[in-house]
């Protein structure tokens, strides 16, 4: 007896992406809410009928009407799938709360798994739910699986939320054993965004739409084959996302090093759905620096959004510069007093004042005289 | 560039003849000519070939057709520049042209567009700014104006001088770059927030207030559902059924031990009503015999009383014998001194009466003689009264006819005032001859002449007088005459003296009633007829038969026998006292006798004989000892009850309270449910309202907005620090920046105003003058001296621009206006002196002044065009 299904979790449904231009967050959170499509139509290709969610389905436990529905109404034009939601502690299941208002309209294919009780998922396969009922249970709450009774011959598949490495001091985490100590065929992970595999049994399936720039392995769902009680399970990544969060690091000393960056970023992609983080470091001269920007400035206008990192990349006026300021005049003079604060500030808001100051000068006389300083 | 010739026609006075001004030496020149000649028309004309395309034909090259409209406007200049010279011909408007030739070699070097193009090349004017010929060239009625316009130009030039390669124009930019990048999140001088930093730090309060807002609502959409879960528990535990059936259970006994409480209860009450029966019983008994005892006390002590009061009643009756006698014999001598005293007091009484008879007497004598004398008076005043109703000659009419009388005096006195007079000095002959109106006069004689008066001389003929008639006397002595007639008839006199004598008549009688009616007041205050009423209440008081003649009866002293009688009263009010006091007791002892006798009789009737009251007594004894024994009894029963008998209060108030408990978990779980029913709606509102997801989003908005006001604001701090340090360094070297235009002004400024240094400010005017150790702004000097420094500035830009080989002749249409003699002198030489660098050419319609400065005369010719 083998059982397929669809690992996913972390959809965090109606996360705002306010640190983006309103249009772009707005894209951002749709597509959360479309991805839910995207997996539907994967597990339908795949020919997989269930979905198994765990946690954080939603990313507040109040989020709004539309958030709710929207996503419920994908779900239920999925006939062929059934869907299986479990609290996480971005929505936690609390009475009367989010998954109150969820049960009164989920379409049939929906099953909310808001107790820590087993649930047969289809003949001899039986599920064992780990739901948050609040943000700090101050528990592990998979620890009831390892005493949960299940006919003789099931396959059983765990799902809880929570990492296996508490990074707070007051959070318990899962039991990374906990597959072993359960007797759990497959246990499905949420709350890590990047797909992760803890044992061979155990899998992070990470979020199927990235939301931050964090260099892992994000974006997909995993299929999930149990051929029976106490086999491996075998785990295929099947990607989803719509946007790629690139994650860039770039040292540059030169302008021979410009020309990499262009292909560390968009390569053979379509700049349209990247978002970019580029973190330069380095050291360059007020004229390199002019024509790096300009060089990035054509790099981001070709991408959704380019997020530049330059506090490592050291900008400094050197005497070439200087020069092409003119040997004297107020410029020049402005221009090495400006040099001098940047190079003998104290504090570093004053340093990166003063250097704002020499790239606005060095950019304004560059525009001023109609040539390239 | 400098200029050699100039031509022009159809612009303004100058028709088609035109206007040639040829052979304009390099040095200075002068056009001296009476105004109206049309100096400014020429330099309008040298500013529009040079500053304005062919092409053009706005309403500045309209403006200087002629209004004869001879034809189409055209400017011609001949100038050296490059080491050449060349022509420069331009015809605006209908037939427009336009070009460059090469006098050399007879070359067109440009044409059209590009003719325009070149002569703004040559000369570095630029269309719009007039480049330095817009500050060099100063016209009519601008000379006190500082230089403005040339200062892309200079600064090109002056930079260059100090070495810059990029400074000036470059720097100026650059800081009017920063400062309008500034300008887009801060306002100038205020420096308040503008733009989208304006926005961004608007926004922000309406924001966090919405984070607040969506915070709290959330906070309390937690608590809620915290609440629902706690209430969800209470109310599962608040129904739970076995909970319920135990506490029916408890319930229930609880009022089964009520029930056997009452019941003990109610038996308890009749036997504790048993024992107070029972003891009233025995109180009863206990009475009964005490009372007995009493009785049989009483009776003994009323014998013994009764036979001691039987000796004091016979001493009590003998007192009260003997003050009876003594006291009728007090009030029969009582009566006796009252007696005396009755007559002597009806005597005295007799004597008063007649002494107030005899005192009314007297004053009805007295007010019946001011009566006669008031009604005397009362007659007199009447008649004088009617008298002076009669008289007329009042003051006022008296003094009206004397005045008329005056008047008639005054009126017959001028007439005869008027009169001639004649007097006679006659000689012998003459005293018989001489005649008056036939009457002979005598020497000496006077004679006052009225109407026609005849004087007869004899032989020698006669003089006839007519004297002047006074017709305006007459008129008024006639009115005069008239009025005090009048004035008279209205006294009733004849004339005047009577008039006078009735007047002082009518004061006299007036007078005299004035001090009867005084004394009438004195007499009768009240009036005749309150006199007569006074008079006539004395009249009744009077007895009818009293004589004043008769003697008084004599007077006798009473107060003997009024002390007497007191004497007598106070002795029988004492024996009457004593009297009273021994009747009293009298009758006090015999009542108290009486009681007792009557109290023994009933208690003898009560107790019987003596034996009976004994026996009485033994069964009165038997009766209490028998209710005592029932009384013991009883109490003892009670207490035993009393002891086992549960707590009442104790068994109702714990059936109470099941009860109220009871239905307090009824009310409680009823308030928890329509709490939890409302917990549900306000989460369910909440969640409607997506609080969550709005916080998250608000949350982001602020720091998206929080980021977009950091970067505003280091933008800002960048730009200040970059407008500061431009402006730092401009102004320390705008000394150095200026120094050769203010070195070349300093010789010419020397001649001119004396020592001293003008200072320019960034827009290459001349802001102030230091003399000495006294800067002054350039607006607080006069008007000349404003217009030496602006001429003068004009004059070091033009030879600096030479000296640096860029030439550019100075034109002064009418400029030096204001200078007195002594500087306009000194400008003279400065003109000369700089002339020796930089072309100037000097219009002016003062020839007599001008005559002295020396530059060579230009003659203007009519443009004769090949």
């Amino acid at each position: 007896m083998g059982f397929r299904f669809i690992h996913t979790a972390d959809w965090q449904l109606g996360k705002p992406f306010g640190q983006f231009p309103p249009d772009l967050a707005g894209e951002l959170k749709a597509a959360r809410r479309d991805v839910v499509q995207t997996i539907a139509a994967t597990a339908e290709k795949l020919g997989i009928g269930d979905v198994i969610v765990a946690g954080d389905v939603w990313d507040s436990p109040l989020p709004a009407r539309n958030t709710v529905v929207q996503p419920l109404e994908i779900m239920g034009r999925a006939r062929s799938i059934r869907w299986w939601l479990m609290p996480g502690n971005h929505d936690p299941h609390q009475p009367g709360g989010l998954w109150t208002r969820i049960a009164k309209i989920a379409p049939p294919n929906v099953t909310l798994l808001l107790q820590p009780t087993s649930v047969e998922m289809r003949d001899g396969v039986v599920l064992l739910p780990a739901p948050w009922k609040s943000k700090a249970p101050g528990e592990d709450l998979s620890e009831w699986m390892d005493q949960a009774e299940t006919s003789a011959g099931s396959i059983r598949i765990g799902l809880a939320h929570g990492g296996v490495k508490s990074f707070e001091a007051d959070a318990i985490p899962l039991d990374e054993k906990r597959a072993t100590k359960a007797r759990l065929d497959y246990l499905g992970l949420g709350d890590w965004h990047g797909t992760l595999q803890v044992d061979e049994r155990t899998w992070y399936s990470g979020t199927p739409e990235p939301d931050r720039f964090v260099n892992n392995d994000r974006g997909q769902i995993l299929e999930v084959k149990v051929d029976g009680p106490g086999r491996i399970p075998e785990v295929i990544p099947h990607r989803t996302a719509k946007f790629e969060w690139l994650v860039v690091d770039a040292e540059v000393n030169a302008p021979s090093d410009f020309a990499e960056l262009e292909k560390k970023i968009l390569g053979e992609r379509s700049g349209t759905e990247v978002l970019a983080q580029l973190t330069l470091s380095g050291r360059l001269s007020l004229s390199e620096r002019q024509m790096l920007d300009e060089h990035i400035s054509a790099i981001a206008s070709r991408l959704q959004y380019l997020d530049v990192r330059d506090t490592a990349l050291q900008t400094m006026a050197t005497p070439d510069d200087l020069d092409a300021l003119g040997q004297g005049g107020s410029i020049r003079h402005a221009a090495e007093n400006l040099k001098t604060a940047a190079e003998s500030a104290s504090a570093e808001a004053e340093r990166e004042d003063a250097l704002r100051a020499l790239s606005l000068l060095f950019t304004y006389a560059g525009t001023a005289t109609g040539d390239r300083p | 560039m400098k200029l050699s010739a100039i031509r022009l026609r159809n612009i303004r006075g100058f028709g088609p003849e035109g206007l040639a001004i040829e052979h304009i030496p390099d040095g200075l020149s002068v056009l001296a000519r009476p105004n109206e000649f049309g100096k400014s028309t020429l330099f309008d004309a040298l500013r529009l070939v040079f500053g304005t395309k062919h092409s053009a034909g706005g309403l500045a090259v309209k403006a200087l057709v002629p209004w004869a409209n001879t034809g189409t406007p055209e400017v011609e200049v001949d100038i050296h520049a490059a080491g050449r010279t060349f022509r420069v011909s331009k015809r605006y408007l209908k037939g427009k042209s336009a070009q460059v030739t090469d006098l050399v070699s007879g070359d067109i070097v440009a044409k059209g567009s590009d003719a325009d193009a070149w002569l703004m090349d040559a000369s570095g004017v630029s269309s719009g700014t007039g480049g330095p010929t817009g500050f060099l060239w100063v016209k009519q009625g601008r000379s006190m104006e500082q230089p403005a316009g040339g200062e892309p130009v200079l600064s090109q030039l002056l930079e260059q001088e100090v070495g810059l390669l990029v400074g000036g124009e470059a720097a100026r930019s650059v800081l009017e770059r920063a400062i309008g990048e500034r300008a887009k999140w801060l306002t100038g001088k205020t420096r308040k927030p503008t733009g989208r930093y304006k926005e961004a730090l608007e926004a922000r309060a309406p924001t966090q207030d919405k984070l607040s807002t969506l915070k709290a609502r959330q906070i309390k959409a937690e608590n809620a559902l915290s609440e629902l879960q706690t209430l969800k528990r209470q109310i599962t535990k608040q129904s739970d059924p076995e909970r319920d059936r135990e506490f029916k259970q408890k319930r229930d006994q609880a009022a089964d031990e009520l029930e056997a409480a009452k019941q003990a209860a109610n038996e308890l009450q009749i036997l504790e009503q048993k024992t107070e029966f029972a003891s009233t019983n025995l109180d009863h008994a206990r009475s009964t015999e005490k009372h007995h005892a009493d009785k049989v006390k009483e009776a003994d002590r009323l014998a013994i009383a009764i036979k001691q009061s039987s000796g004091h009643a016979a001493e009590l009756s003998r007192s009260h014998a003997e003050f009876s006698k003594t006291l009728s014999v007090a009030e029969n001598e009582l009566i006796e001194a009252e007696d005396v005293w009755k007559t002597i007091a009806q005597r005295n009484r007799a004597r008063e009466t007649f002494e107030n008879a005899l005192r009314a007497h007297n004053t009805l004598e007295q007010l019946e003689n001011k009566r006669d004398q008031a009604r005397a008076l009362d007659d007199a005043l009447r008649a004088r009264a009617k008298a002076i109703a009669q008289n007329r000659a009042t003051e006022t009419a008296y003094n009206t006819a004397a005045d008329c009388d005056r008047n008639v005096s005054l009126a017959k006195a001028r007439i005869e005032g008027g009169r001639p007079t004649i007097h006679f000095d006659l000689t012998a002959d003459g005293t018989d001859s001489v005649r008056l109106n036939e009457t002979p006069v005598r020497n000496g004689q006077t004679e006052s002449l009225s109407g026609t008066s005849v004087i007869d001389l004899g032989h020698l003929g006669a003089i006839t007088i007519s004297a002047t008639d006074h017709g305006e006397a007459r008129d008024a002595l006639e009115n005069a005459e008239l009025a005090l007639q009048n004035a008279l008839e209205e006294l009733g006199v004849r004339d005047v003296a009577e008039a006078e004598a009735k007047a002082r008549e009518r004061i006299d009688l007036q007078r005299a009633s004035q001090h009867d009616r005084q004394r009438l007041e004195q007499l009768a205050p009240d009036g005749l007829e309150a006199l007569d009423q006074e008079i006539a209440v004395l009249r009744t008081q009077l007895p009818e038969d009293f004589d004043p003649d008769t003697p008084p009866p004599p007077p006798v002293d009473i107060a003997e026998a009024e002390a007497a009688v007191e004497k007598a009263r106070a002795t029988a009010e004492n024996y009457r006292e004593a009297h009273a006091d021994a009747e009293k007791e009298w009758i006090k002892h015999r009542t108290r006798t009486s009681m007792n006798e009557d109290a023994l009789a009933n208690i003898d009737k009560e107790l019987g004989e003596a034996e009976a009251r004994s026996q009485k007594a033994i069964q009165l004894a038997e009766h209490v000892e028998a209710n005592w024994k029932t009384l013991e009894a009883l109490n003892t029963e009670l207490e035993t009850k009393r002891s086992a008998l549960p707590n009442l209060d104790m068994c109702t108030e714990n059936v109470a309270r099941m009860n109220r408990a009871f239905e307090a978990n009824q009310q409680g779980l009823q308030k928890l449910k329509i709490e939890r029913a409302r917990l549900e709606a306000e989460i369910d509102a909440a969640g409607a309202d997506g609080i969550g997801e709005a916080l998250n989003e608000v949350n982001a908005d602020l720091a998206r907005l929080d980021r977009r006001i950091g970067r505003y604001e280091a933008d800002i701090r960048a730009l200040d620090r970059l407008i500061d340090a431009l402006s730092d360094a401009q102004a320390r070297l705008q000394e150095a920046y200026f120094k050769p235009v203010t070195d070349a002004m300093q010789p010419l400024l020397r001649e001119v105003v004396g020592p001293g240094t003008v200072r320019l400010g960034v827009d290459f005017q001349a802001d102030s003058l230091r003399r000495g150790d006294f800067r002054e702004a350039i607006d607080t000097l006069s008007g000349g001296t404003r217009e030496q420094i602006s001429v003068l500035s004009r004059l070091a830009f033009g030879r600096l621009m030479a000296q640096r080989g860029t030439p550019i002749p100075v034109i002064l249409d009418d400029a030096l206006v204001y200078c007195d003699d002594d500087r306009l002198d000194a400008m003279f030489t400065a003109l000369n002196v700089a002339a020796k660098d930089v072309q100037c050419i000097v219009l002016t319609c003062h020839q007599r002044a001008f005559s002295q400065l020396g530059g060579e005369p230009l003659d203007p010719q009519r443009w004769k065009k090949p």
